[in-house]
């Protein structure tokens, strides 16, 4: 649960190791490590460059990251990001220009017979 | 291939499969295809495939786009795009230069765009996203980072 | 059962190598090989080329069939048609300029 205004890791601030929390999070610099904001909201800003492996529960791509993400609710990749790595969570969206290379899991129900 | 001059064949016929139909085998065609019926057989098409509600394919396709809104399992390779619709659902592996998922589909498999390391689109004029991204997590500081 | 109207209209640049089961109308116009199941009416247009062995309630040829087919109801083998195939209907109609060969067999159980 967020409260109030989220946390902001600026655009020249770089940080190797992990990095956990209880708020929501934008970071437009460069994290190195793991990053883990279970409750919460993660959004990578365009300038944002990632390298770690990330656990949350809503995240909105717009930069680069290069790491898994795993998701308790939902995924969002813009059209300026560019993401290598897997992806698990219920919902996924990925908008038209998004470049991705991995893998993307969410459940999904077939119907009989398929 | 020939034009689209060739007399008969015009390009701008919809073959559209019906909620009762269920194809096995092998099917290709020039034009698009609409599928309402069920479909187990490798599909190749030359233009665009769009899987309905009622739609179900299980094999691998290699259409020029699709757009998925019933059921697709198995790979897809697309020469443009593919889209899965907030009703759709697939399991399978994704290749196409242009991907779109929209919030509520659901998939599952690997994804792969191959013009991946082209720059982007983007009218950012931001310098500090160089087109090269560290292969694996990048050993090397970002100490060569620009402002 | 609605829509006696909607017709799956298999368009001439499909080709098929298989099996097609519908239980709806269907025309084809391209090129099909292997086997037709269908409980509605089949029409094979004059653009449709079909190597397979029919089963239907009826079908018209106005293109080229080679294959044997049974009906429930009837077979129409029109004036640009052509088929090479046995044909085990009730009723059996060869249109004047149609080209047949094989065997007819109709009025059974």
């Amino acid at each position: 649960m967020s409260t109030g205004n989220p946390g902001l890791i600026g655009k020249a601030i770089r940080i190797k190791g992990e990095l956990h929390g209880e708020e929501d999070l934008i970071i437009e610099g460069k994290v190195e490590g793991t990053i883990a904001l279970k409750k919460n909201h993660l959004i990578l800003e365009r300038s944002a460059v990632i390298a770690a492996s990330v656990e949350v529960e809503n995240i909105t791509i717009k930069g680069q990251m290069n790491g898994n993400t795993s998701a308790s609710n939902r995924v969002e990749i813009t059209a300026d990001a560019k993401v290598v790595g897997d992806i698990k969570a219920p919902r996924v969206v990925m908008a038209e220009g998004a470049r991705f290379r991995g893998q993307v899991d969410m459940d999904v129900k077939l119907p009989a017979g398929v | 291939m020939a034009g689209k001059g060739e007399n008969g064949a015009k390009s701008a016929t919809t073959t559209a499969i019906g909620p009762t139909i269920i194809i096995k085998g092998k099917l290709r065609s020039d034009e698009d295809l609409i599928v309402k019926g069920r479909i187990e057989a490798e599909i190749s098409s030359s233009k665009a495939l769009l899987v309905e509600n009622s739609g179900i394919i299980k094999a691998n396709i290699r259409v020029k786009s699709a757009r998925i809104s019933g059921v697709l399992v198995g790979n897809v390779t697309a020469e443009e795009l593919v889209e899965i619709a907030p009703d759709g659902r697939m399991v399978g592996d994704l290749t196409a230069p242009k991907i779109i998922i929209n919030d509520g589909a659901a998939f599952r498999g690997r994804i792969d765009m191959q013009n991946f390391d082209e720059a982007p689109k983007a009218k950012s004029a931001e310098p500090s996203a160089p087109a090269k991204v560290p292969a694996s997590g990048g050993d090397q500081p970002p100490a060569a980072h620009a402002k | 059962m609605d829509g006696d109207k909607t017709a799956t209209v298999l368009g001439p640049t499909v080709e098929i190598e298989g099996e097609i089961e519908g239980e709806e109308d269907l025309v084809i116009q391209g090129r099909i090989q292997g086997k037709i199941v269908s409980r509605k009416d089949l029409t094979v247009d004059s653009s449709g080329n079909v190597e397979a062995s029919i089963t239907t309630k009826n079908l018209a040829v106005s293109g080229m069939l080679v294959g044997n087919v049974t009906a429930t109801e009837r077979v129409e083998v029109r004036k640009e048609g052509k088929m090479v195939g046995d044909i085990k209907a009730p009723r059996v109609v060869i249109a004047d300029g149609a080209k047949f060969k094989g065997n007819i067999e109709m009025g059974v159980d």
